[in-house]
């Protein structure tokens, strides 16, 4: 077989194979690809900076549930006031304040700025006399624990020694005289 | 490619870096049916290869912030375009590979070269006819990859071996030597088996 003709014979099987045209308007196609990724994009964007603020926003209001911690008194070491649950608002905790002090007035006309904690413990309503639930009691102070000191026995020690290796003297048959 | 039309592809892209989308669009224009023959070796169908293009400008439209311009804009453009080919076919192949019908049959004679093999004709109307051309592009597809797409890329006219290097990601030398063994293994089995006949 001749080589000349087997290789224009490929040739031409490869031009073929390789003759395909892309269809018209790959412009647009691609340009329209482009666009709808952009606006998939700032879609997506706006999504996560939704979520961002709403996560935000569901923190603070998380933290502030917490209630505000009792500020430090004369600096004697006090414990925490005692909580009060409530009933009715599952796994609300009111914390009571036995003394507050007022921060000095604001000016008239103008509104008192209020705190966090402040807004919070103005929106909690007061628990119905009635069933208003016995202060939980301090913790007594923990004792260190008594442990009975451990009895041991002594161990005997018994003295012994070892004793000198006793070599017999080695004994060996003289040869046979020579001949 | 002439100096002139490298500035001008140059110009082109730092127009479409700055976000002009005519500019970048005029480059779809010029290189497109590049790229589409690029992916037409790879994945073999002019359907999936239309697609893969399209891809392959949309991801160079994305990564035009880092052509630095070492390489010119269609070398650089093709290996983006054959890359993107290359996960097409492998993606493909993983379902072809349970579906796909084989190219031999049990004793190993590739699909519809017996047809050739017929006292009638000449050999060498057997060589021009379509039943061989047929046999012919079976035989192509049948060979290893590697050899069968530097074949493809360089018989198609479009690319030099140093784009084809670029694209495959090896050295020119080695291009060429695998378009040679391609052609030689062809040669062979088809020689074998047309000297096989009654």
């Amino acid at each position: 077989m001749k080589d000349p003709e087997l290789d224009e014979s490929i040739d031409r099987a490869v031009r073929e194979l390789m003759s395909a045209e892309p269809r018209p308007g790959m412009r647009h196609r691609v340009l329209a690809r482009l666009e709808s990724r952009q606006v998939r994009w700032l879609t997506v964007r706006r999504l996560a900076g939704s979520l961002a603020l709403a996560s935000a926003v569901l923190v603070v209001f998380v933290l502030a549930g917490r209630g505000p911690e009792t500020p430090p008194g004369d600096g004697s070491a006090a414990l925490r006031p005692p909580l009060t649950r409530l009933e009715h608002v599952p796994g609300a905790v009111v914390p009571i304040v036995a003394e507050r002090t007022m921060p000095p007035g604001p000016a008239r006309g103008t509104q008192p700025a209020l705190s966090v904690p402040d807004v919070f413990a103005a929106v909690a309503p007061d628990p119905p006399p009635a069933e208003r639930v016995e202060a939980i009691p301090a913790l007594e102070p923990i004792l260190p624990l008594a442990v009975a000191r451990l009895e041991t026995e002594g161990i005997a020690m018994r003295e012994f020694g070892v004793l000198p290796l006793t070599i017999d003297e080695l004994q060996i048959e003289p040869l046979s005289p020579p001949r | 490619m002439t100096e002139g039309a490298r500035c001008s592809d140059l110009d082109l892209v730092r127009r479409a870096q700055d976000g002009d989308t005519d500019a970048f669009g005029e480059l779809i224009d010029r290189h497109r049916r590049a790229v589409f023959r690029a992916a037409l070796a790879a994945v073999r169908s002019p359907a999936d290869a239309d697609d893969v293009a399209q891809e392959a400008f949309v991801t160079a439209y994305r990564k035009l912030g880092s052509f630095r311009g070492d390489s010119s804009f269609k070398t650089w453009l093709l290996t983006i375009a054959w890359n993107r080919a290359l996960d097409r076919r492998k993606s493909v192949l993983r379902w072809l590979r349970q579906t796909v019908t084989p190219h031999e049959d049990a004793d190993g004679t590739p699909r519809g070269i017996e047809h050739i093999a017929s006292g009638r004709l000449s050999q060498e109307e057997r060589l021009a006819g379509a039943e061989f051309q047929q046999a012919l592009r079976r035989q192509i597809a049948a060979l290893p990859r590697k050899m069968r797409d530097a074949l493809l890329l360089a018989g198609s006219g479009e690319y030099s071996y140093e784009e084809i290097g670029r694209m495959l990601g090896c050295p020119v030398g080695t291009v060429k030597w695998r378009v040679f063994e391609a052609r030689r293994v062809l040669k062979e089995k088809l020689d074998r088996k047309l000297r096989n006949l009654p």
